[in-house]
């Protein structure tokens, strides 16, 4: 701990690059992403499928196995280095002090065991105390995520659960141990559009309650203008605008960015058709030369095509643009 | 509202074993498979009380007598004697929990050493352990089984215990890659990920958080595994490289009395009834929780 408490941002993340595949045929699936989580603060991550957002995730956490290959400048979490921690300090800091939520909350909870038994191991393992005190714990884990007839349900197996609950169990183990950083991969996208309104209410009660630190990655922008109060929006592996909630809808300056907000059906009322960004996202053996979105820019002009531009600032946003939306063209 | 949640509590789910059991006795060969091996797990226990003559006591007046209830110098022989004067009934009792425990040993030590050995071919896929383990897996499914206990046996000598070792190792591969290919299937899955997250380690991943979803098909493997631990094991016995004479096993009492065929049917017959009604049951019982362990299968 280097720094004082509460001057050094929660989580640092610098020029992380995340490989896979051969030498020749290397797929970029996070290049130079670079960001910083302030305690307490609600990051959103956007992108279409296929941008980073979840590998991000998961190379902070350590979850990204051989063959692919991370590396990074600087990754740490509340001053601590995790790159030069070793294995078992870094489990043991990742398992109490970052949570993570995930996207397909059928296949998050082990079929084999009931919620109670998952939920007293994960309190076993950080806190202790006696069986009945776990107990306890973990009932009133499940009252926190505002499960219904909580009692019962500790007893149940998943499969005995609905997606909703599931869920529910999921951000229950999430918090069982207090964590500074909630990491949410898509925590809605696998549920009904009512109970999405409700998980996204119950994550920001338990945000602000418990003051974590909370990154929303999500595809859904409707979500981050709710919620989030920096967003990161990223495409094909990069960074390509960071920017203020607010500012980011008020004034994008990413052409992506645009596309993604002109996309948004609020948008699109009277229209007949929803405007889209056409084409997709460049895969391994078709990557332009130039800037990642020049195939697709609407914008785009000849010096797109040759070289990749750097993170600008623009105003109070960061963008990965030559020609940033609503200001004057980089030199 | 006192009236729903009573309806609610009658319908609380049922408990998994019950779950289980509601499924298997849906299928009424299982059901039956199971019924006849109560039976043989019975004999097999109270041999000792049930047959009505030691195994390996000679009746010299009395050699090659076909089933009767007719008593011969005092003795009633049900099910006939053999060509040296032992009563058929009693060795195919005793016969029982020779197969019985040939069936337990060589599955166990099959399972003891093919689940740790798929476990750590699925957790280390694509490096070395799963290369090694897998094609040595490989090499040995190459072989048939029969001559690969052959072999075995032809190394370690002949003799029940080494039988079993043998028909420990011809099954390996099976639970292996059965193993294997479970575990790859549940790693894919978010919570290995999230228990991973919590901070746990291999080793408890390994045992704690994946084999338990991984025991489906290892039971129904395991119990399959016994009717061809029992067929192997009388192939044996057969040809000499299995239990030793006078052991009353099922495979060497064919063998023995063999050239009887034309003169003698039951001691031939015998026997060879005892294995197939046995691996019968152990087959249907397979069946039947193969079907009621699968989730895809249920309705």
């Amino acid at each position: 701990m280097s720094a004082a408490p509460g001057s050094a941002p929660l989580l640092e993340v610098a020029g992380l690059h995340v490989e896979f595949g051969a030498a020749g045929a290397t797929l970029h699936a996070a290049s130079d992403v670079s960001f910083s989580v302030d305690a307490g603060e609600v990051v959103g991550i956007v992108g279409e499928s296929g941008s980073g957002k979840s590998v991000t995730a998961l190379a902070i956490l350590g979850l990204i196995d051989a063959p692919g290959r991370v590396r990074a400048e600087r990754l740490a979490f509340a001053g601590h280095d995790l790159q030069t921690m070793s294995e078992r300090d870094r489990r043991a800091l990742s398992g109490g002090e970052i949570a993570m939520i995930f996207q397909d909350p059928m296949t998050s909870l082990n079929p084999s065991f009931t919620v109670a038994f998952q939920l007293m191991e994960t309190i076993a393992l950080h806190e202790g105390g006696s069986r009945k005190a776990r107990r306890a714990r973990a009932l009133q884990l499940l009252k926190d995520v505002e499960i219904p007839d909580p009692e019962r349900r500790l007893d149940a197996f998943p499969h005995q659960l609905s997606g909703g609950m599931s869920q529910r169990v999921m951000v229950a183990m999430a918090i069982a141990c207090n964590p500074r950083l909630l990491i949410a991969d898509e925590p809605t996208t696998a549920l009904d559009v009512t109970v999405q309104a409700q998980m996204l209410a119950l994550l920001l009660r338990l945000q602000r309650e418990r003051g974590m630190a909370l990154v929303l990655i999500t595809h859904d922008l409707g979500v981050v203008a709710e919620v989030a109060q920096r967003v990161l929006v990223m495409y094909a592996g990069q960074i390509v605008e960071t920017a203020a909630a607010s500012d980011l809808f008020a004034q994008p300056r990413h052409p992506y960015t645009e596309a993604l907000l002109a996309s948004l059906p609020e948008r699109n009322a009277g229209r007949r058709r929803l405007a889209s960004l056409a084409g997709i996202v460049p895969g391994v053996f078709d990557r332009p030369a130039g800037c990642l979105l020049s195939p697709r820019c609407p914008y785009v002009q000849p010096r797109c095509r040759a070289e990749r531009p750097a993170l600008f600032e623009v105003g109070t946003s960061r963008a990965r643009c030559f020609f940033p939306l609503g200001a004057e063209p980089r030199p | 509202m006192t009236t729903t949640s009573a309806a609610l509590a009658s319908h609380a789910p049922p408990s998994p074993a019950r779950e289980l059991w509601d499924d298997f006795k849906r299928n009424r060969g299982a059901v039956i498979g199971l019924g006849v091996l109560v039976v043989l797990a019975f004999l097999a226990v109270f041999a000792n009380v049930v047959s009505p003559y030691d195994p390996s006591e000679q009746f010299r007046d009395a050699t090659l007598r076909p089933p009767s209830l007719t008593p011969i110098g005092g003795h009633v022989f049900l099910l006939g004697t053999d060509p040296v004067g032992r009563d058929v009934l009693s060795r195919l009792i005793h016969g029982t929990r020779l197969s019985l425990v040939i069936g337990l040993v060589s599955v166990g030590l099959s399972l003891s050493l093919g689940v740790p050995l798929g476990l750590v071919a699925g957790f280390y896929r694509g490096k070395l352990p799963e290369t090694i383990v897998m094609r040595w897996m490989d090499v040995m499914l190459a072989l048939p089984s029969l001559l690969l206990a052959v072999a075995v046996v032809a190394v370690l000598g002949p003799g029940l215990a080494n039988a079993m070792y043998a028909i420990a190792i011809v099954m390996l591969p099976h639970f292996v890659r059965l193993t294997r290919g479970a575990v790859l299937g549940e790693l894919a899955k978010d919570y290995v990920a999230a228990s991973r997250l919590a901070g746990a380690g291999t080793v408890r991943l390994m045992f704690d958080t994946v084999l338990p979803n991984c025991a489906a098909p290892l039971i129904v493997q395991a119990t399959l595994g016994f009717s061809s631990a029992i067929l192997d094991a009388a192939a044996l016995g057969f040809l000499g490289l299995g239990a030793q004479p006078p052991t009353p096993e099922w495979g060497s009492m064919l063998a023995s009395a063999l050239e009887f065929i034309q003169s003698a049917w039951w001691v031939v017959t015998l026997p060879g009834l005892a294995i197939l009604v046995t691996v019968l049951a152990f087959n249907l019982t397979g069946d039947g929780l193969r079907d009621a362990l699968d989730p895809k299968l249920k309705t």
